[in-house]
């Protein structure tokens, strides 16, 4: 099987996150010949999205680095060049701490006449149930929303890579604040019709939102707040209710965020609001790693070749030159490697940030009263913040009736403590299956040779900002002279048989 | 392709264009004369309906040619049942066609709905749903309300049906004078007031006060909402009845307090239905005279006059509010000017907290009316005219709530009014000074001065006498210190004053030659 693939590429990719998926559909647009390679069986590695099974399989496999190095000699064969060779590392490694649990009974013996009904109320609920529908559950391992007036957005559409992936509104914004969770107001019409909050305030709200709305950098109104934080600002103009909202909902901040800082991400969120419905963000149908599935897809219609479940045991390097990856026992050659810092030999390869990530199954919504759909819950303590997404059934990643939940942040016991239960109290939505981990960001240490361009895998900011800036630079690097997502040619006309109508022949004389 | 230059489009587009418009003129003229023969010709036929739905297409707003397919769509009265549907619908289809090129065509709207009131079987559930589809992708179409309202009305929706569909509406945007103003229509059917009093009964009246207010707060630069506060809060009608009564040359004069008919042998003065007069009738002695007034569903007055006096009614101009809605009015004061205290310069709070302060007690926040007058002149200098006007209206209702209507000779000096309101509470006066204004204009609000021997308009700004009313009593007449500076801006208005014995026109623009012959032609030679 490995004899069948050429051995020259213009770019080999290693790796199907993010970065380098997008990477892999820009560079083949310029028609490069690329070929782009996955150890794993599915697509996405830390940015996949997976079904109940797959998911629990990953659990399983758990922290467990299986990867065993075979010594630089075992390479030596490949090639009568003086290459040397660094082995590469697993994604594992960034993956600690992880535990899960059910929370509901293995089987629950089937009754006379009732026939299976997925739609079974609370405490009906049985691992074996659940696990019937696995497929019917798009679990992601780094779940993002996209700003409607975001980079990801912009390149969707530039690419037309939005033609496979379709979305959703985030329904609610909401936060969680004095013991509560509240709807967060964030355009005009949401601070009109919001019940929670008096003439004055709706007032005093409105004034903040659109002055920052229209902060510009010359704009006097923020100059006094230059050295003090984000909160300092809000708080002089709003009662304390309204400047949390605005700080940890809109802008996504906590008490340290500088004033300009603040402004700048709570004008973003703004400005995204109108363009698809009365919310900022979009989510992608079937999870987050249908838009690194659609940048793949895009570059296989541009002949990139792709081999899942296929790994590449060491980068062969001939000077300060990369030369090609060792992989199955050939050599393929490229021009450039593009490769996920997670896959990084161990010599190039550091340990960064990292964050508690929990997955949640749950029987019920955060928030009842709220639309159906996708909500987005902030929840600020003291000290730290977790961000809470929670998906419902027309997400299409999770049966109707039952909730994912994504909590990021390093305060999520407490804010799984507060808003969920483990059983007993009907009041809140109920834990049946949970997950938790600590979710390491790999850096790129070492100095690569110019050639090899490292791919960060999830970081913890919302949308893919980082992640379409660092596209566009491994790209440039490639291919120095074109655009970046340049518009395609249009298409040429498919030839047609029949003759134009007699109608237009005779415009056309 | 990218990375290439643009060279020389703009004039080939140019010329391109042009040419593509000539052939559009061209095919225009053709088939607008086409049209217009068939029709001499009387041949209404499927031919000439193609004719002009293709010219309609791009131009829907033709209406000419929309009737002439009204008038051949009449003539297909006896096809068949199926065709004819068949054809009414293809014609339903035609005007959305031609609404998705000019979405605010009259005409189309108006096509659609003149066939839904001609086919046999409109569709009217569907022609709603439209409606409200189209109003989700354009919230603000009024022609879409309009016809919205014509297919409610033919399909009998209940009103709170579409109120709530109003809610949602506003909910979406609340920056929509159509939704506000369909509201406003249907809440007095939905939740009409017992009393009278308030535009919808009192609990809708708060719960809508509640809505508004909100709306108001979020963008107070919003003109939407506080035309529809302004609406709920806005007074009621005064009560209808007589004001004033009293006996001048013979005849009976009664004055109401708004327009009224009286049968006969009452004649209304000038044309104004405000002022009623009839002769004395023999047996009717000037001494003191009863009569009855009956006007208008059952309301019945008993007046007595006696000799040279005048029988009055203390003029009212604000109606006695509940204890509830006062309490509202007071709280949305108390909101108007903590509105105020964010945003001083909102026009639209001043001028809400204006009106709700004279509903509340005009005498306790005079200073302060005055004082918002004052900034929204300074605020908003391009309606200044206009918040002169409501400052006169306010003076003068002050002004005349404290005047003794008994009294011959009425004072409306130094009050820097710049308009006249309510002048017939003045029509028993006969020495009326008006004196040390701003008056420009409303001189004819002056034509109710029945009795008016003496009038003195000194000190004012008038710069002509256009709309000087000719009154039967009128004897003197002082112009002093006003603009006046041409004899064409005077005689023409006072040559049907045929009483007035003296005019005094010192200190206007006027050379002394110049009002000499003003008086000689008009007859006024000094004794």
């Amino acid at each position: 099987m490995s004899d069948d693939l050429p051995s020259t590429y213009d770019v080999i990719i290693l790796g199907t996150g993010m970065v380098e998926s997008i990477v892999a559909a820009a560079v083949a647009r310029t028609g490069k010949k690329v070929l782009h390679l996955d150890p794993n069986t599915y697509y996405g590695q830390l940015w996949a999205t997976l079904s109940l099974d797959s998911f629990e399989l990953w659990a399983k496999t758990g922290t467990s680095n299986t990867k065993t190095l075979k010594g630089e000699d075992s390479f030596k064969s490949l090639s009568d060049k003086a290459l040397k060779y660094y082995e590469t590392q697993d994604e594992r490694d960034c993956i600690s701490d992880l535990t899960f649990n059910w929370n509901i009974v293995e089987d629950i013996p089937e009754s006379e006449e009732e026939p299976k009904e997925e739609n079974a109320s609370g405490n009906e609920y049985s691992i074996k149930k659940i696990r019937d529908v696995s497929r019917k559950f798009n679990i992601d391992l780094a779940p993002k929303l996209l700003f409607a007036k975001g980079p990801m957005v912009e390149i969707l559409i530039k690419s037309q890579v939005s033609k496979y992936v379709e979305f959703l509104n985030v329904n609610n914004i909401l936060i969680y604040i004095d013991d509560a969770i509240e709807r967060v107001p964030c355009s005009k019409s949401d601070v009109f019709s919001s019940k929670s909050v008096n003439v004055v305030d709706k007032r005093l709200l409105m004034k903040v939102l659109t002055s920052i709305q229209s902060y510009t950098e010359e704009s006097p109104f923020f100059q006094e707040y230059e050295n003090k934080t984000f909160l300092d600002y809000l708080k002089a103009n709003l009662p304390e209710k309204f400047a949390n909202f605005i700080l940890y909902s809109i802008a996504a901040g906590d008490q340290n965020t500088p004033c300009l800082e603040g402004v700048q991400k709570a004008k973003k969120f703004l400005s995204c609001l109108g363009y698809y419905g009365n919310s900022p963000f979009l989510w992608p149908l079937y999870g987050s790693s249908e838009l690194l599935q659609g940048f793949c897809r895009q570059c296989a219609v541009f002949s990139g070749i792709y081999c899942l479940n296929r790994e590449v045991e060491a980068i062969a390097v001939e000077g300060d030159k990369y030369y090609g990856c060792a992989s199955n026992g050939i050599l393929l050659q490229s021009e450039h490697l593009v490769v996920s810092n997670s896959l990084l030999p161990q010599q190039f390869r550091g340990t960064g940030p990292s964050v508690k990530r929990a997955v949640l199954i749950t029987d019920k919504s955060i928030f009842p009263e709220g639309k159906e759909g996708v909500s987005l819950l902030q929840y600020p303590t003291d000290d730290s913040a977790a961000t809470i997404l929670e998906l419902s059934g027309n997400t299409c990643s999770v049966p109707k009736g039952l909730f994912i939940v994504q909590i990021v942040g390093n305060c999520l016991e407490e804010a799984i403590k507060n808003l969920f239960s483990e059983g007993g109290d009907d009041s809140k939505p109920k834990i049946l299956y949970s997950l938790r981990f600590t979710l390491h960001q790999m850096e790129c240490t070492g100095k690569l040779p110019e050639n090899i361009h490292a791919c960060p895998g999830p970081d913890f900011a919302t949308d893919f900002d980082a992640e379409i800036r660092k596209a566009e630079e491994i790209f440039k690097k490639i291919c120095p002279e074109e655009e970046f997502f340049a518009p395609l040619p249009p298409e040429p006309e498919p030839p047609s048989d029949e003759p134009d109508s007699p109608e237009e022949a005779t415009n056309d004389a | 392709m990218h990375g290439k230059a643009k060279v020389n489009t703009t004039l080939e587009e140019k010329e391109k264009k042009k040419k593509e418009r000539d052939l559009k003129m061209k095919a225009y003229r053709l088939s607008m004369n086409k049209i217009f023969h068939k029709r001499k010709n009387g041949e209404y036929d499927e031919e000439a309906m193609e004719l002009i739905s293709d010219v309609l297409v791009s131009n829907p707003d033709i209406y000419t040619l929309w009737n002439i397919r009204k008038e051949i769509l009449l003539t297909f009265k006896d096809k068949s049942h199926d065709d004819l549907a068949c054809i009414l619908s293809n014609e339903m289809h035609l005007t959305e066609i031609c609404l998705r090129e000019n979405p605010k065509s009259y005409a189309a709207w108006y096509h659609r709905l003149w066939l839904l009131d001609n086919m046999p079987y409109p569709d009217l559930e569907k022609e709603l749903f439209l409606c409200t589809k189209y109003l989700k992708l354009d919230e603000r179409n009024f022609h879409c309300w309009d016809y919205r309202r014509a297919v409610v009305a033919r399909l009998q929706v209940a009103p709170s049906e579409e109120l709530d569909y109003t809610t949602v509406k506003i909910e979406e945007n609340f920056s929509n004078y159509s939704s506000w103003h369909y509201r406003s229509k249907l809440l007095p059917s939905v939740f009409p007031d017992p009393s009278g009093l308030r535009p919808v009964d009192e609990p809708s009246h708060l719960k809508e006060l509640e809505l508004v207010q909100a709306a108001c707060f979020t963008d107070p630069s919003d003109s939407s909402s506080w035309f529809y506060l302004r609406w709920l809060l806005g007074r009621p009608t005064t009560n209808l009845g007589a004001v004033q009564a009293f006996l001048t040359n013979g005849k009976i004069v009664c004055v109401f307090s708004r327009c009224v008919c009286l049968p006969q042998p009452w004649i209304p003065y000038e044309k104004s239905r405000i002022i009623w007069t009839r002769p004395l009738h023999d047996e009717e002695s000037e001494d003191e005279i009863s009569f009855t007034i009956e006007y208008g569903q059952g309301l019945v007055e008993n007046i007595t006059i006696d000799r040279g006096k005048v029988w009055s009614v203390r003029p009212a101009f604000d109606p006695t509010v509940s204890p509830a809605l006062m309490s509202v009015l007071c709280s949305t004061l108390d909101s108007s000017n903590q509105l105020l205290d964010l945003e001083p310069e909102s026009k639209w709070t001043l001028l809400t907290s204006i009106v709700l302060m004279q509903a509340i007690d005009k005498k306790l926040y005079k200073s302060k009316i005055l004082e918002r007058l004052d900034l929204l002149i300074k605020y908003d200098q391009c309606r200044k005219n206009y918040y002169n006007d409501i400052r006169s209206k306010f003076i003068m209702e002050e002004a005349l709530e404290e005047l003794d209507m008994a009294s011959e000779e009425v004072i409306l000096s130094r009050l820097s009014l710049t308009s006249l309101h309510h002048t017939h509470y003045l029509a028993f006066a006969s020495v009326i000074d008006l004196s040390n204004n701003n008056l420009k204009r409303s001189l004819q609000l002056l034509s109710v001065l029945i009795n008016c021997k003496e009038l003195i308009l000194d000190a004012n700004a008038l710069e002509t006498l256009e709309g000087f009313p000719a009154l039967p009593s009128l004897k003197k007449l002082s112009l002093c210190g006003n603009n006046l500076a041409s004899s064409e801006t005077i005689i023409p208005f006072l040559k049907n004053n045929r009483m007035l014995q003296e005019l005094n026109l010192e200190g206007n623009k006027l050379s002394p030659s110049q009002v000499e012959s003003i008086k000689k032609e008009l007859g006024l030679c000094e004794k």
